[in-house]
């Protein structure tokens, strides 16, 4: 018997890192949000390369540079938020790059930071996302486009389920097998789904839904609850 | 070459109905090989409800219509693992190594292709190939996953290397999922012939207890008889064969002796195995536990005993009382060696909980040992139970030979303590003069044993 190292698998991290981006990139409306996001995700890579060395034994190394790459991760949501406060609505503009707290999270959690929390990061990270995007939708809901809303959603699920997909994965097989297919057709399928879903949302736009009234709506509600009980029974 | 293919085809059984352990067969397919094992809902898809309720009491509070739409998406997410329905899998293996009698350390190279016979594509297939526990991976991983299209086969290989002994590969294991991961599907796929390495091992003389019984064999007794070497001579008695009257002292004196030879004789020997939950220990975590040496310590010395003429037998408590009488020749061997390879009671997968009594089943050993019948008793010496019982038998008249792979450590203070407790038990039967062969795993066990029966002469 040989010892298995058991780790995330790194397609399905690399794709859940890069979807969570993707998330917060789409509800984002400012060429500044986007620098944000590039320096997240340079401090992402440059976690990961530190995780890397440090797993192979050179950790006087590797230690210190995954520690600049989380802070710089962080960091990325500073300078989205200092970049930002020149605009008038920098409230909303900053809210907008909530999201881009998850992201760290998320990659702390398929890197992983522990084994045992792996999970609870994720759920973290995609609990930020998710808020992220609630909170564009409430306060930007003038908007005329719904669709950075539904791309944004259908990506943090998508980041989500790639995080557990590679913690799963890891979890069975180890980082030694080779995954990727089983990877990219999970996540493929995730989100040519997601796609579908997009696709009935803007149907139901089409047909004029959000002219209802607020009672309707509520009663939507209602009966979307009744769906789901019933789905889980 | 071993090559060795399974076609395999999952039958009509119900989607959510778990057929535990069963063998599922098909009309059309009699020699089935896809065991199925568990097939369950992983619920990773549960929270997304919440997320859809969050969004939209958000939505409706906040009356904004756009986030009450982005609800919709995340709302068919529930959904979605109920719609990809679950996987039924038809696999076919083959298992190739391409090496399967190899020298003692060389590098065997062990190749698995796996077939999607069936019609549907597999959206996320992992396999688990059932390498022998004693075998070490040195390079690649017996661990793949992969998306298969119908007919389309995958392949993997990894590289063991061989230790003595005689492994027999178990089956692949597979855990199959649906797209969205919503169900899980776990089987078991065997190739059939089952894949088998043998290297041949180096067990040079089994050690025995002196005693036996009457029949001629290889056992040099004290007792004097027919034989080779020369034991004494003793006075003339009626009946005693012409050939083995001194005619040089009776031409010499004039007076009858008898020439007597040391008796060779056969042994009943009895391989005992330990196989209760305390044999299952090991000394880190994998690396091979006590009962994979206890395997490979039973299949050299079955084979070292089969070329000689002494009835050999079989015998293991665990899980429940296992027993093979014992018997002398090849087909007996072949017995032995099956019943090593697949009784469930010998099985390299740990227990999971303590077995009933191990009393019983000591008690049902000493009714079936007969009267002249040595044990060789195979464990690491686990706990206190295994030195008792060693100590009862060999009070019962049956000699007993402990052979006690040491899975000890020194990496914990538990470990240590473990590692003193064994020393102990070791020493406690040396002093009721019970022989016993420390095996320490990365010597072979012929090395171990000669080491003994040096100190002992």
């Amino acid at each position: 018997m040989t010892n298995v190292v058991y780790r995330p698998s790194r397609v399905s991290s690399a794709i859940a890192v890069l979807a969570a981006a993707g998330c917060v990139a789409a509800v984002g409306s400012v060429p500044e949000q986007y620098t944000g996001i590039a320096v997240t995700l340079g401090g992402v890579l440059v976690l990961a390369l530190g995780t890397a060395l440090y797993n192979r034994g050179i950790r006087f190394l590797g230690f210190p540079v995954a520690l600049v790459g989380l802070l710089v991760a962080f960091g990325g949501f500073a300078v989205g938020v200092a970049l930002v406060g020149s605009y008038q609505a920098s409230l909303t503009l900053r809210g907008e790059l909530l999201g881009l707290l998850g992201v760290p999270f998320i990659a702390l959690g398929v890197v992983p930071l522990s084994r045992r929390l792996s999970r609870r990061l994720v759920s973290l990270g995609f609990a930020l996302l998710v808020i992220g995007v609630v909170f564009v939708g409430a306060f930007n809901g003038t908007g005329t486009d719904p669709l950075p809303l539904l791309v944004g959603m259908v990506a943090a699920i998508v980041a989500w389920d790639a995080a557990e997909q590679a913690i799963n994965l890891g979890n069975q097989l180890g980082t030694r097998a080779r995954t990727w297919p089983s990877e990219l057709s999970h996540s493929g399928g995730t989100t040519l789904f997601g796609g579908v879903g997009i696709g009935a949302g803007l149907v139901m736009i089409n047909v004029n839904v959000t002219d209802l009234p607020l009672a309707s709506l509520l009663l939507l509600l209602g009966a979307a609850l009744v769906l789901m009980v019933a789905l889980y029974k | 070459m071993s090559n060795a293919t399974a076609t395999a085809e999952e039958g009509a059984t119900d989607g959510a109905v778990s057929n535990y352990g069963q063998r599922v067969s098909a009309a059309e397919d009699a020699d089935d090989l896809v065991v199925e094992q568990d097939r369950r809902r992983t619920g990773r898809w549960r929270g997304i409800v919440a997320v859809a309720l969050f969004a939209g009491a958000v939505g409706v509070l906040a009356a904004r219509p756009f986030l009450l739409l982005a609800t919709v998406p995340v709302a068919a997410f529930a959904a979605y693992p109920r719609l990809t329905g679950s996987p039924k899998p038809t696999l076919a293996v083959e298992r190739t190594v391409d090496d399967d009698t190899p020298d003692r350390g060389a590098d065997v190279e062990v190749t698995v292709r796996i077939t999607n016979t069936g019609r549907w594509p597999l959206s996320d297939v992992r396999f688990v190939d059932g390498v022998p526990p004693m075998l070490a991976v040195r390079d690649g991983s017996p661990r793949h996953a992969t998306f298969l299209w119908p007919g389309s086969t995958t392949e993997f290989s990894y590289t063991v290397g061989a230790e003595y002994g005689r492994h027999q590969f178990d089956p692949v294991t597979a855990m199959l999922r649906d797209v969205s991961g919503g169900t899980e599907l776990e089987a078991t796929v065997e190739s059939d012939p089952a894949t088998v390495l043998t290297c041949t091992d180096a067990v040079p003389e089994v050690p025995l207890r002196k005693q036996s019984r009457h029949s001629t064999g290889r056992l040099v007794t004290d007792d004097g008889g027919a034989g080779i070497e020369f034991h004494r001579t003793r006075e003339y008695q009626k009946g005693d064969p012409m050939s083995r009257i001194d005619w040089k002292r009776y031409a010499k004196t004039g007076e009858l002796t008898t020439v007597e030879f040391r008796e060779e004789r056969a042994a009943t020997i009895v391989l005992l195995i330990d196989a209760r939950q305390s044999a299952y220990r090991a000394s880190a975590e994998g690396e091979p536990h006590g009962m994979a040496y206890n395997l490979a310590g039973a299949e050299q010395l079955l084979t070292a005993l089969g070329e000689t003429r002494d009835y050999v037998g079989l015998a293991a408590i665990g899980r429940q009382f296992c027993w093979l009488a014992a018997g002398v020749g090849i087909e007996h061997e072949v017995t032995a060696r099956e019943l090593l390879a697949t009784h469930p009671v010998l099985s390299t997968v740990p227990p999971d909980e303590e077995p009933p009594d191990p009393d019983e089943q000591a008690a049902e050993l000493r009714k079936r040992l007969s009267g002249d019948a040595q044990v060789i008793l195979l464990s690491p010496l686990g706990d206190e139970y295994i030195t008792s019982l060693a100590l009862t038998l060999e009070a019962n008249g049956h000699p007993v030979t402990v052979v006690s792979p040491n899975v000890s450590s020194d990496a914990s203070v538990g470990a240590r303590l473990a590692s003193v407790d064994r020393e102990n038990r070791v020493s406690s039967l040396r002093q009721a003069e019970i022989p016993v062969i420390d095996w320490t795993p990365d010597q072979p066990l012929g090395t171990s044993i000669v080491d003994v029966m040096e100190v002992e002469q």
